[in-house]
């Protein structure tokens, strides 16, 4: 629970502090490097595939989180 | 001091130059132009000592070679998608359903396929629908999804809405000495939903904020694993097979008929320099049968050329075991509910690995099979990680991954 709280406390630091920043599309350089994608690639969905299987915890993360398949 | 004032504003310059071809190839939501295709495969071989066939006790020697393709294929505001795959997995641990060695049990196989249309409402609002099924010896399963996706004017914010529901319908293999009980429910529902919110917050750091809550309904017990309980009879002396053959109490695994999963997640991913990125990635989960899981990634792509990149990654996982749990021979005979299932238990556990990517700007290889039509490989990936737990389970994982474009 305390992990919780911190993480709540955290997120909203984060998104109150940066709500205004507006950086314009000519700034984003940086942003659109394939490796900042805010996703994960392919062939790490793939590899990590078999995590859902071998742990109770899953999902958040665009694989899988139950159905389809004898995961947990 | 000229020479100096000269160097900065040549630098000046081609940093403009990066920065308006940057934006002439804004990645942000790239439009699909080209056909895309993703050769998957990869070989994963773990071992471990808590077989849950085997009530919790005996080998998880496990092999699965996976194979996936991947297409997409645009057409007007379009963007088609299939996605087939095909697991062949040997396990010694299923071996053990009945007591023959070497039985059909041994080796499964799972077929899959996936097929989805992507269509751009306007420059900044997507929807997606798909539909998919899989197959494998006990398993049949069906599944519709559709998502939402909208930016914000300045496109330094994003909302993405998911759903997802899942038919499963199982045949109830059971271990041999158990089969003359009453089969159960073999059906199970899962109703999948996520948000994620993503925000620009400077110009090299940018965050994304995933909320998912899974409602599964029905069979979710796996009806091959046993439970041995605490009935005096002791059985350390014996393997696996002597074991199946003892008179130990022991019963199939029962867990109840619903689960509530809640996992919320953070990305964290910031541009050190032309050479450095750091992606960092944050899980809370919990769910109704007791698990609390916090997952913690970094990795560091690290591009050696423009061609080259390496990245360097671990994950650090911890969680709490199910309330149903205990291991082999601990549960009492009066309980509701029990598994074995080590994957339920309490631990930690570690990822890491290597992954490399080639992807020339130009590709790696260009054929020009006629004049309109050409097939480049985008780019190679190969990939290897180790994953151990804090229970011996360990394993190791290789990939290669082949990316092309036809246009």
């Amino acid at each position: 629970m305390k992990t919780t709280k911190l993480f709540i406390l955290l997120l909203g630091s984060i998104l109150s502090v940066t709500s205004c920043t507006a950086v314009k599309e000519f700034q984003k350089a940086a942003l659109n490097d394939e490796d900042m994608k805010l996703s994960d690639s392919k062939i790490k969905v793939f590899d990590t595939n078999f995590q859902s299987y071998r742990e109770g915890a899953s999902g958040a993360n665009g694989g899988k989180s139950g159905g389809g398949c004898g995961c947990n | 001091m000229f020479c100096f004032a000269h160097f900065f504003n040549k630098i000046q310059a081609q940093n403009n130059i990066n920065e308006i071809s940057n934006l002439a190839t804004d990645t942000t939501k790239p439009e699909l132009k080209q056909i895309e295709i993703d050769l998957l495969g990869s070989y994963y071989d773990q071992d471990g000592n808590n077989s849950p066939v085997t009530g919790g006790r005996g080998t998880e020697n496990l092999q699965d070679i996976t194979n996936n393709i991947i297409i997409s294929i645009p057409y007007g505001k379009n963007v088609f998608s299939i996605n087939i795959g095909q697991d062949n997995i040997t396990s010694a641990s299923t071996d053990n359903i009945d007591t023959d060695i070497s039985s059909d049990s041994r080796k499964d196989s799972r077929t899959h396929g996936d097929i989805g249309v992507t269509r751009k409402i306007t420059k900044r609002k997507s929807y997606l629908v798909g539909a998919g099924f899989s197959s494998e010896y006990d398993v049949t399963s069906f599944n519709l999804g559709s998502s939402y996706d909208v930016e914000t004017k300045n496109r330094n914010k994003s909302f993405s809405f998911k759903g997802k529901v899942f038919y499963d319908s199982y045949v109830l293999y059971r271990p041999v000495e158990l089969r003359n009980e009453s089969e159960g429910d073999n059906t199970r529902f899962t109703y999948n939903f996520a948000t994620t919110y993503t925000q620009v917050l400077t110009k090299k750091l940018q965050l994304a904020l995933t909320a998912e809550i899974t409602y599964q309904k029905g069979l979710l017990a796996t009806p091959f694993h046993r439970v041995y309980f605490n009935d005096g009879v002791n059985t350390d002396a014996l393997d696996e097979i002597e074991t199946i053959l003892s008179g130990k109490t022991r019963k199939r695994e029962l867990l109840p008929d619903n689960r509530f999963k809640t996992p919320v997640s953070l990305r964290f991913h910031y541009y050190i320099n032309s050479t450095f990125v750091f992606r960092g990635f944050y899980r809370y989960y919990f769910d109704d049968f007791g698990v609390i899981g916090n997952t913690f990634e970094i990795e560091l792509p690290t591009r050696i050329s423009r061609a080259i990149v390496f990245y360097p990654f671990y994950r650090y996982h911890t969680q709490t075991a199910a309330d149903y749990f205990a291991p082999f021979g601990e549960h009492e005979l009066m309980s509701k509910y029990y598994t074995s299932d080590f994957d339920l238990s309490d631990f930690d556990s570690h990822y890491y690995g290597l992954g490399f990517k080639y992807a020339p700007l130009f590709g790696v290889g260009r054929n020009e099979h006629s004049k309109k039509a050409m097939v480049k490989v985008k780019s190679i990936n190969l990939r290897y990680a180790n994953y151990s737990r804090s229970n011996n389970l360990d394993a190791n994982l290789f990939s290669i991954g082949l990316s092309f474009t036809v246009f």
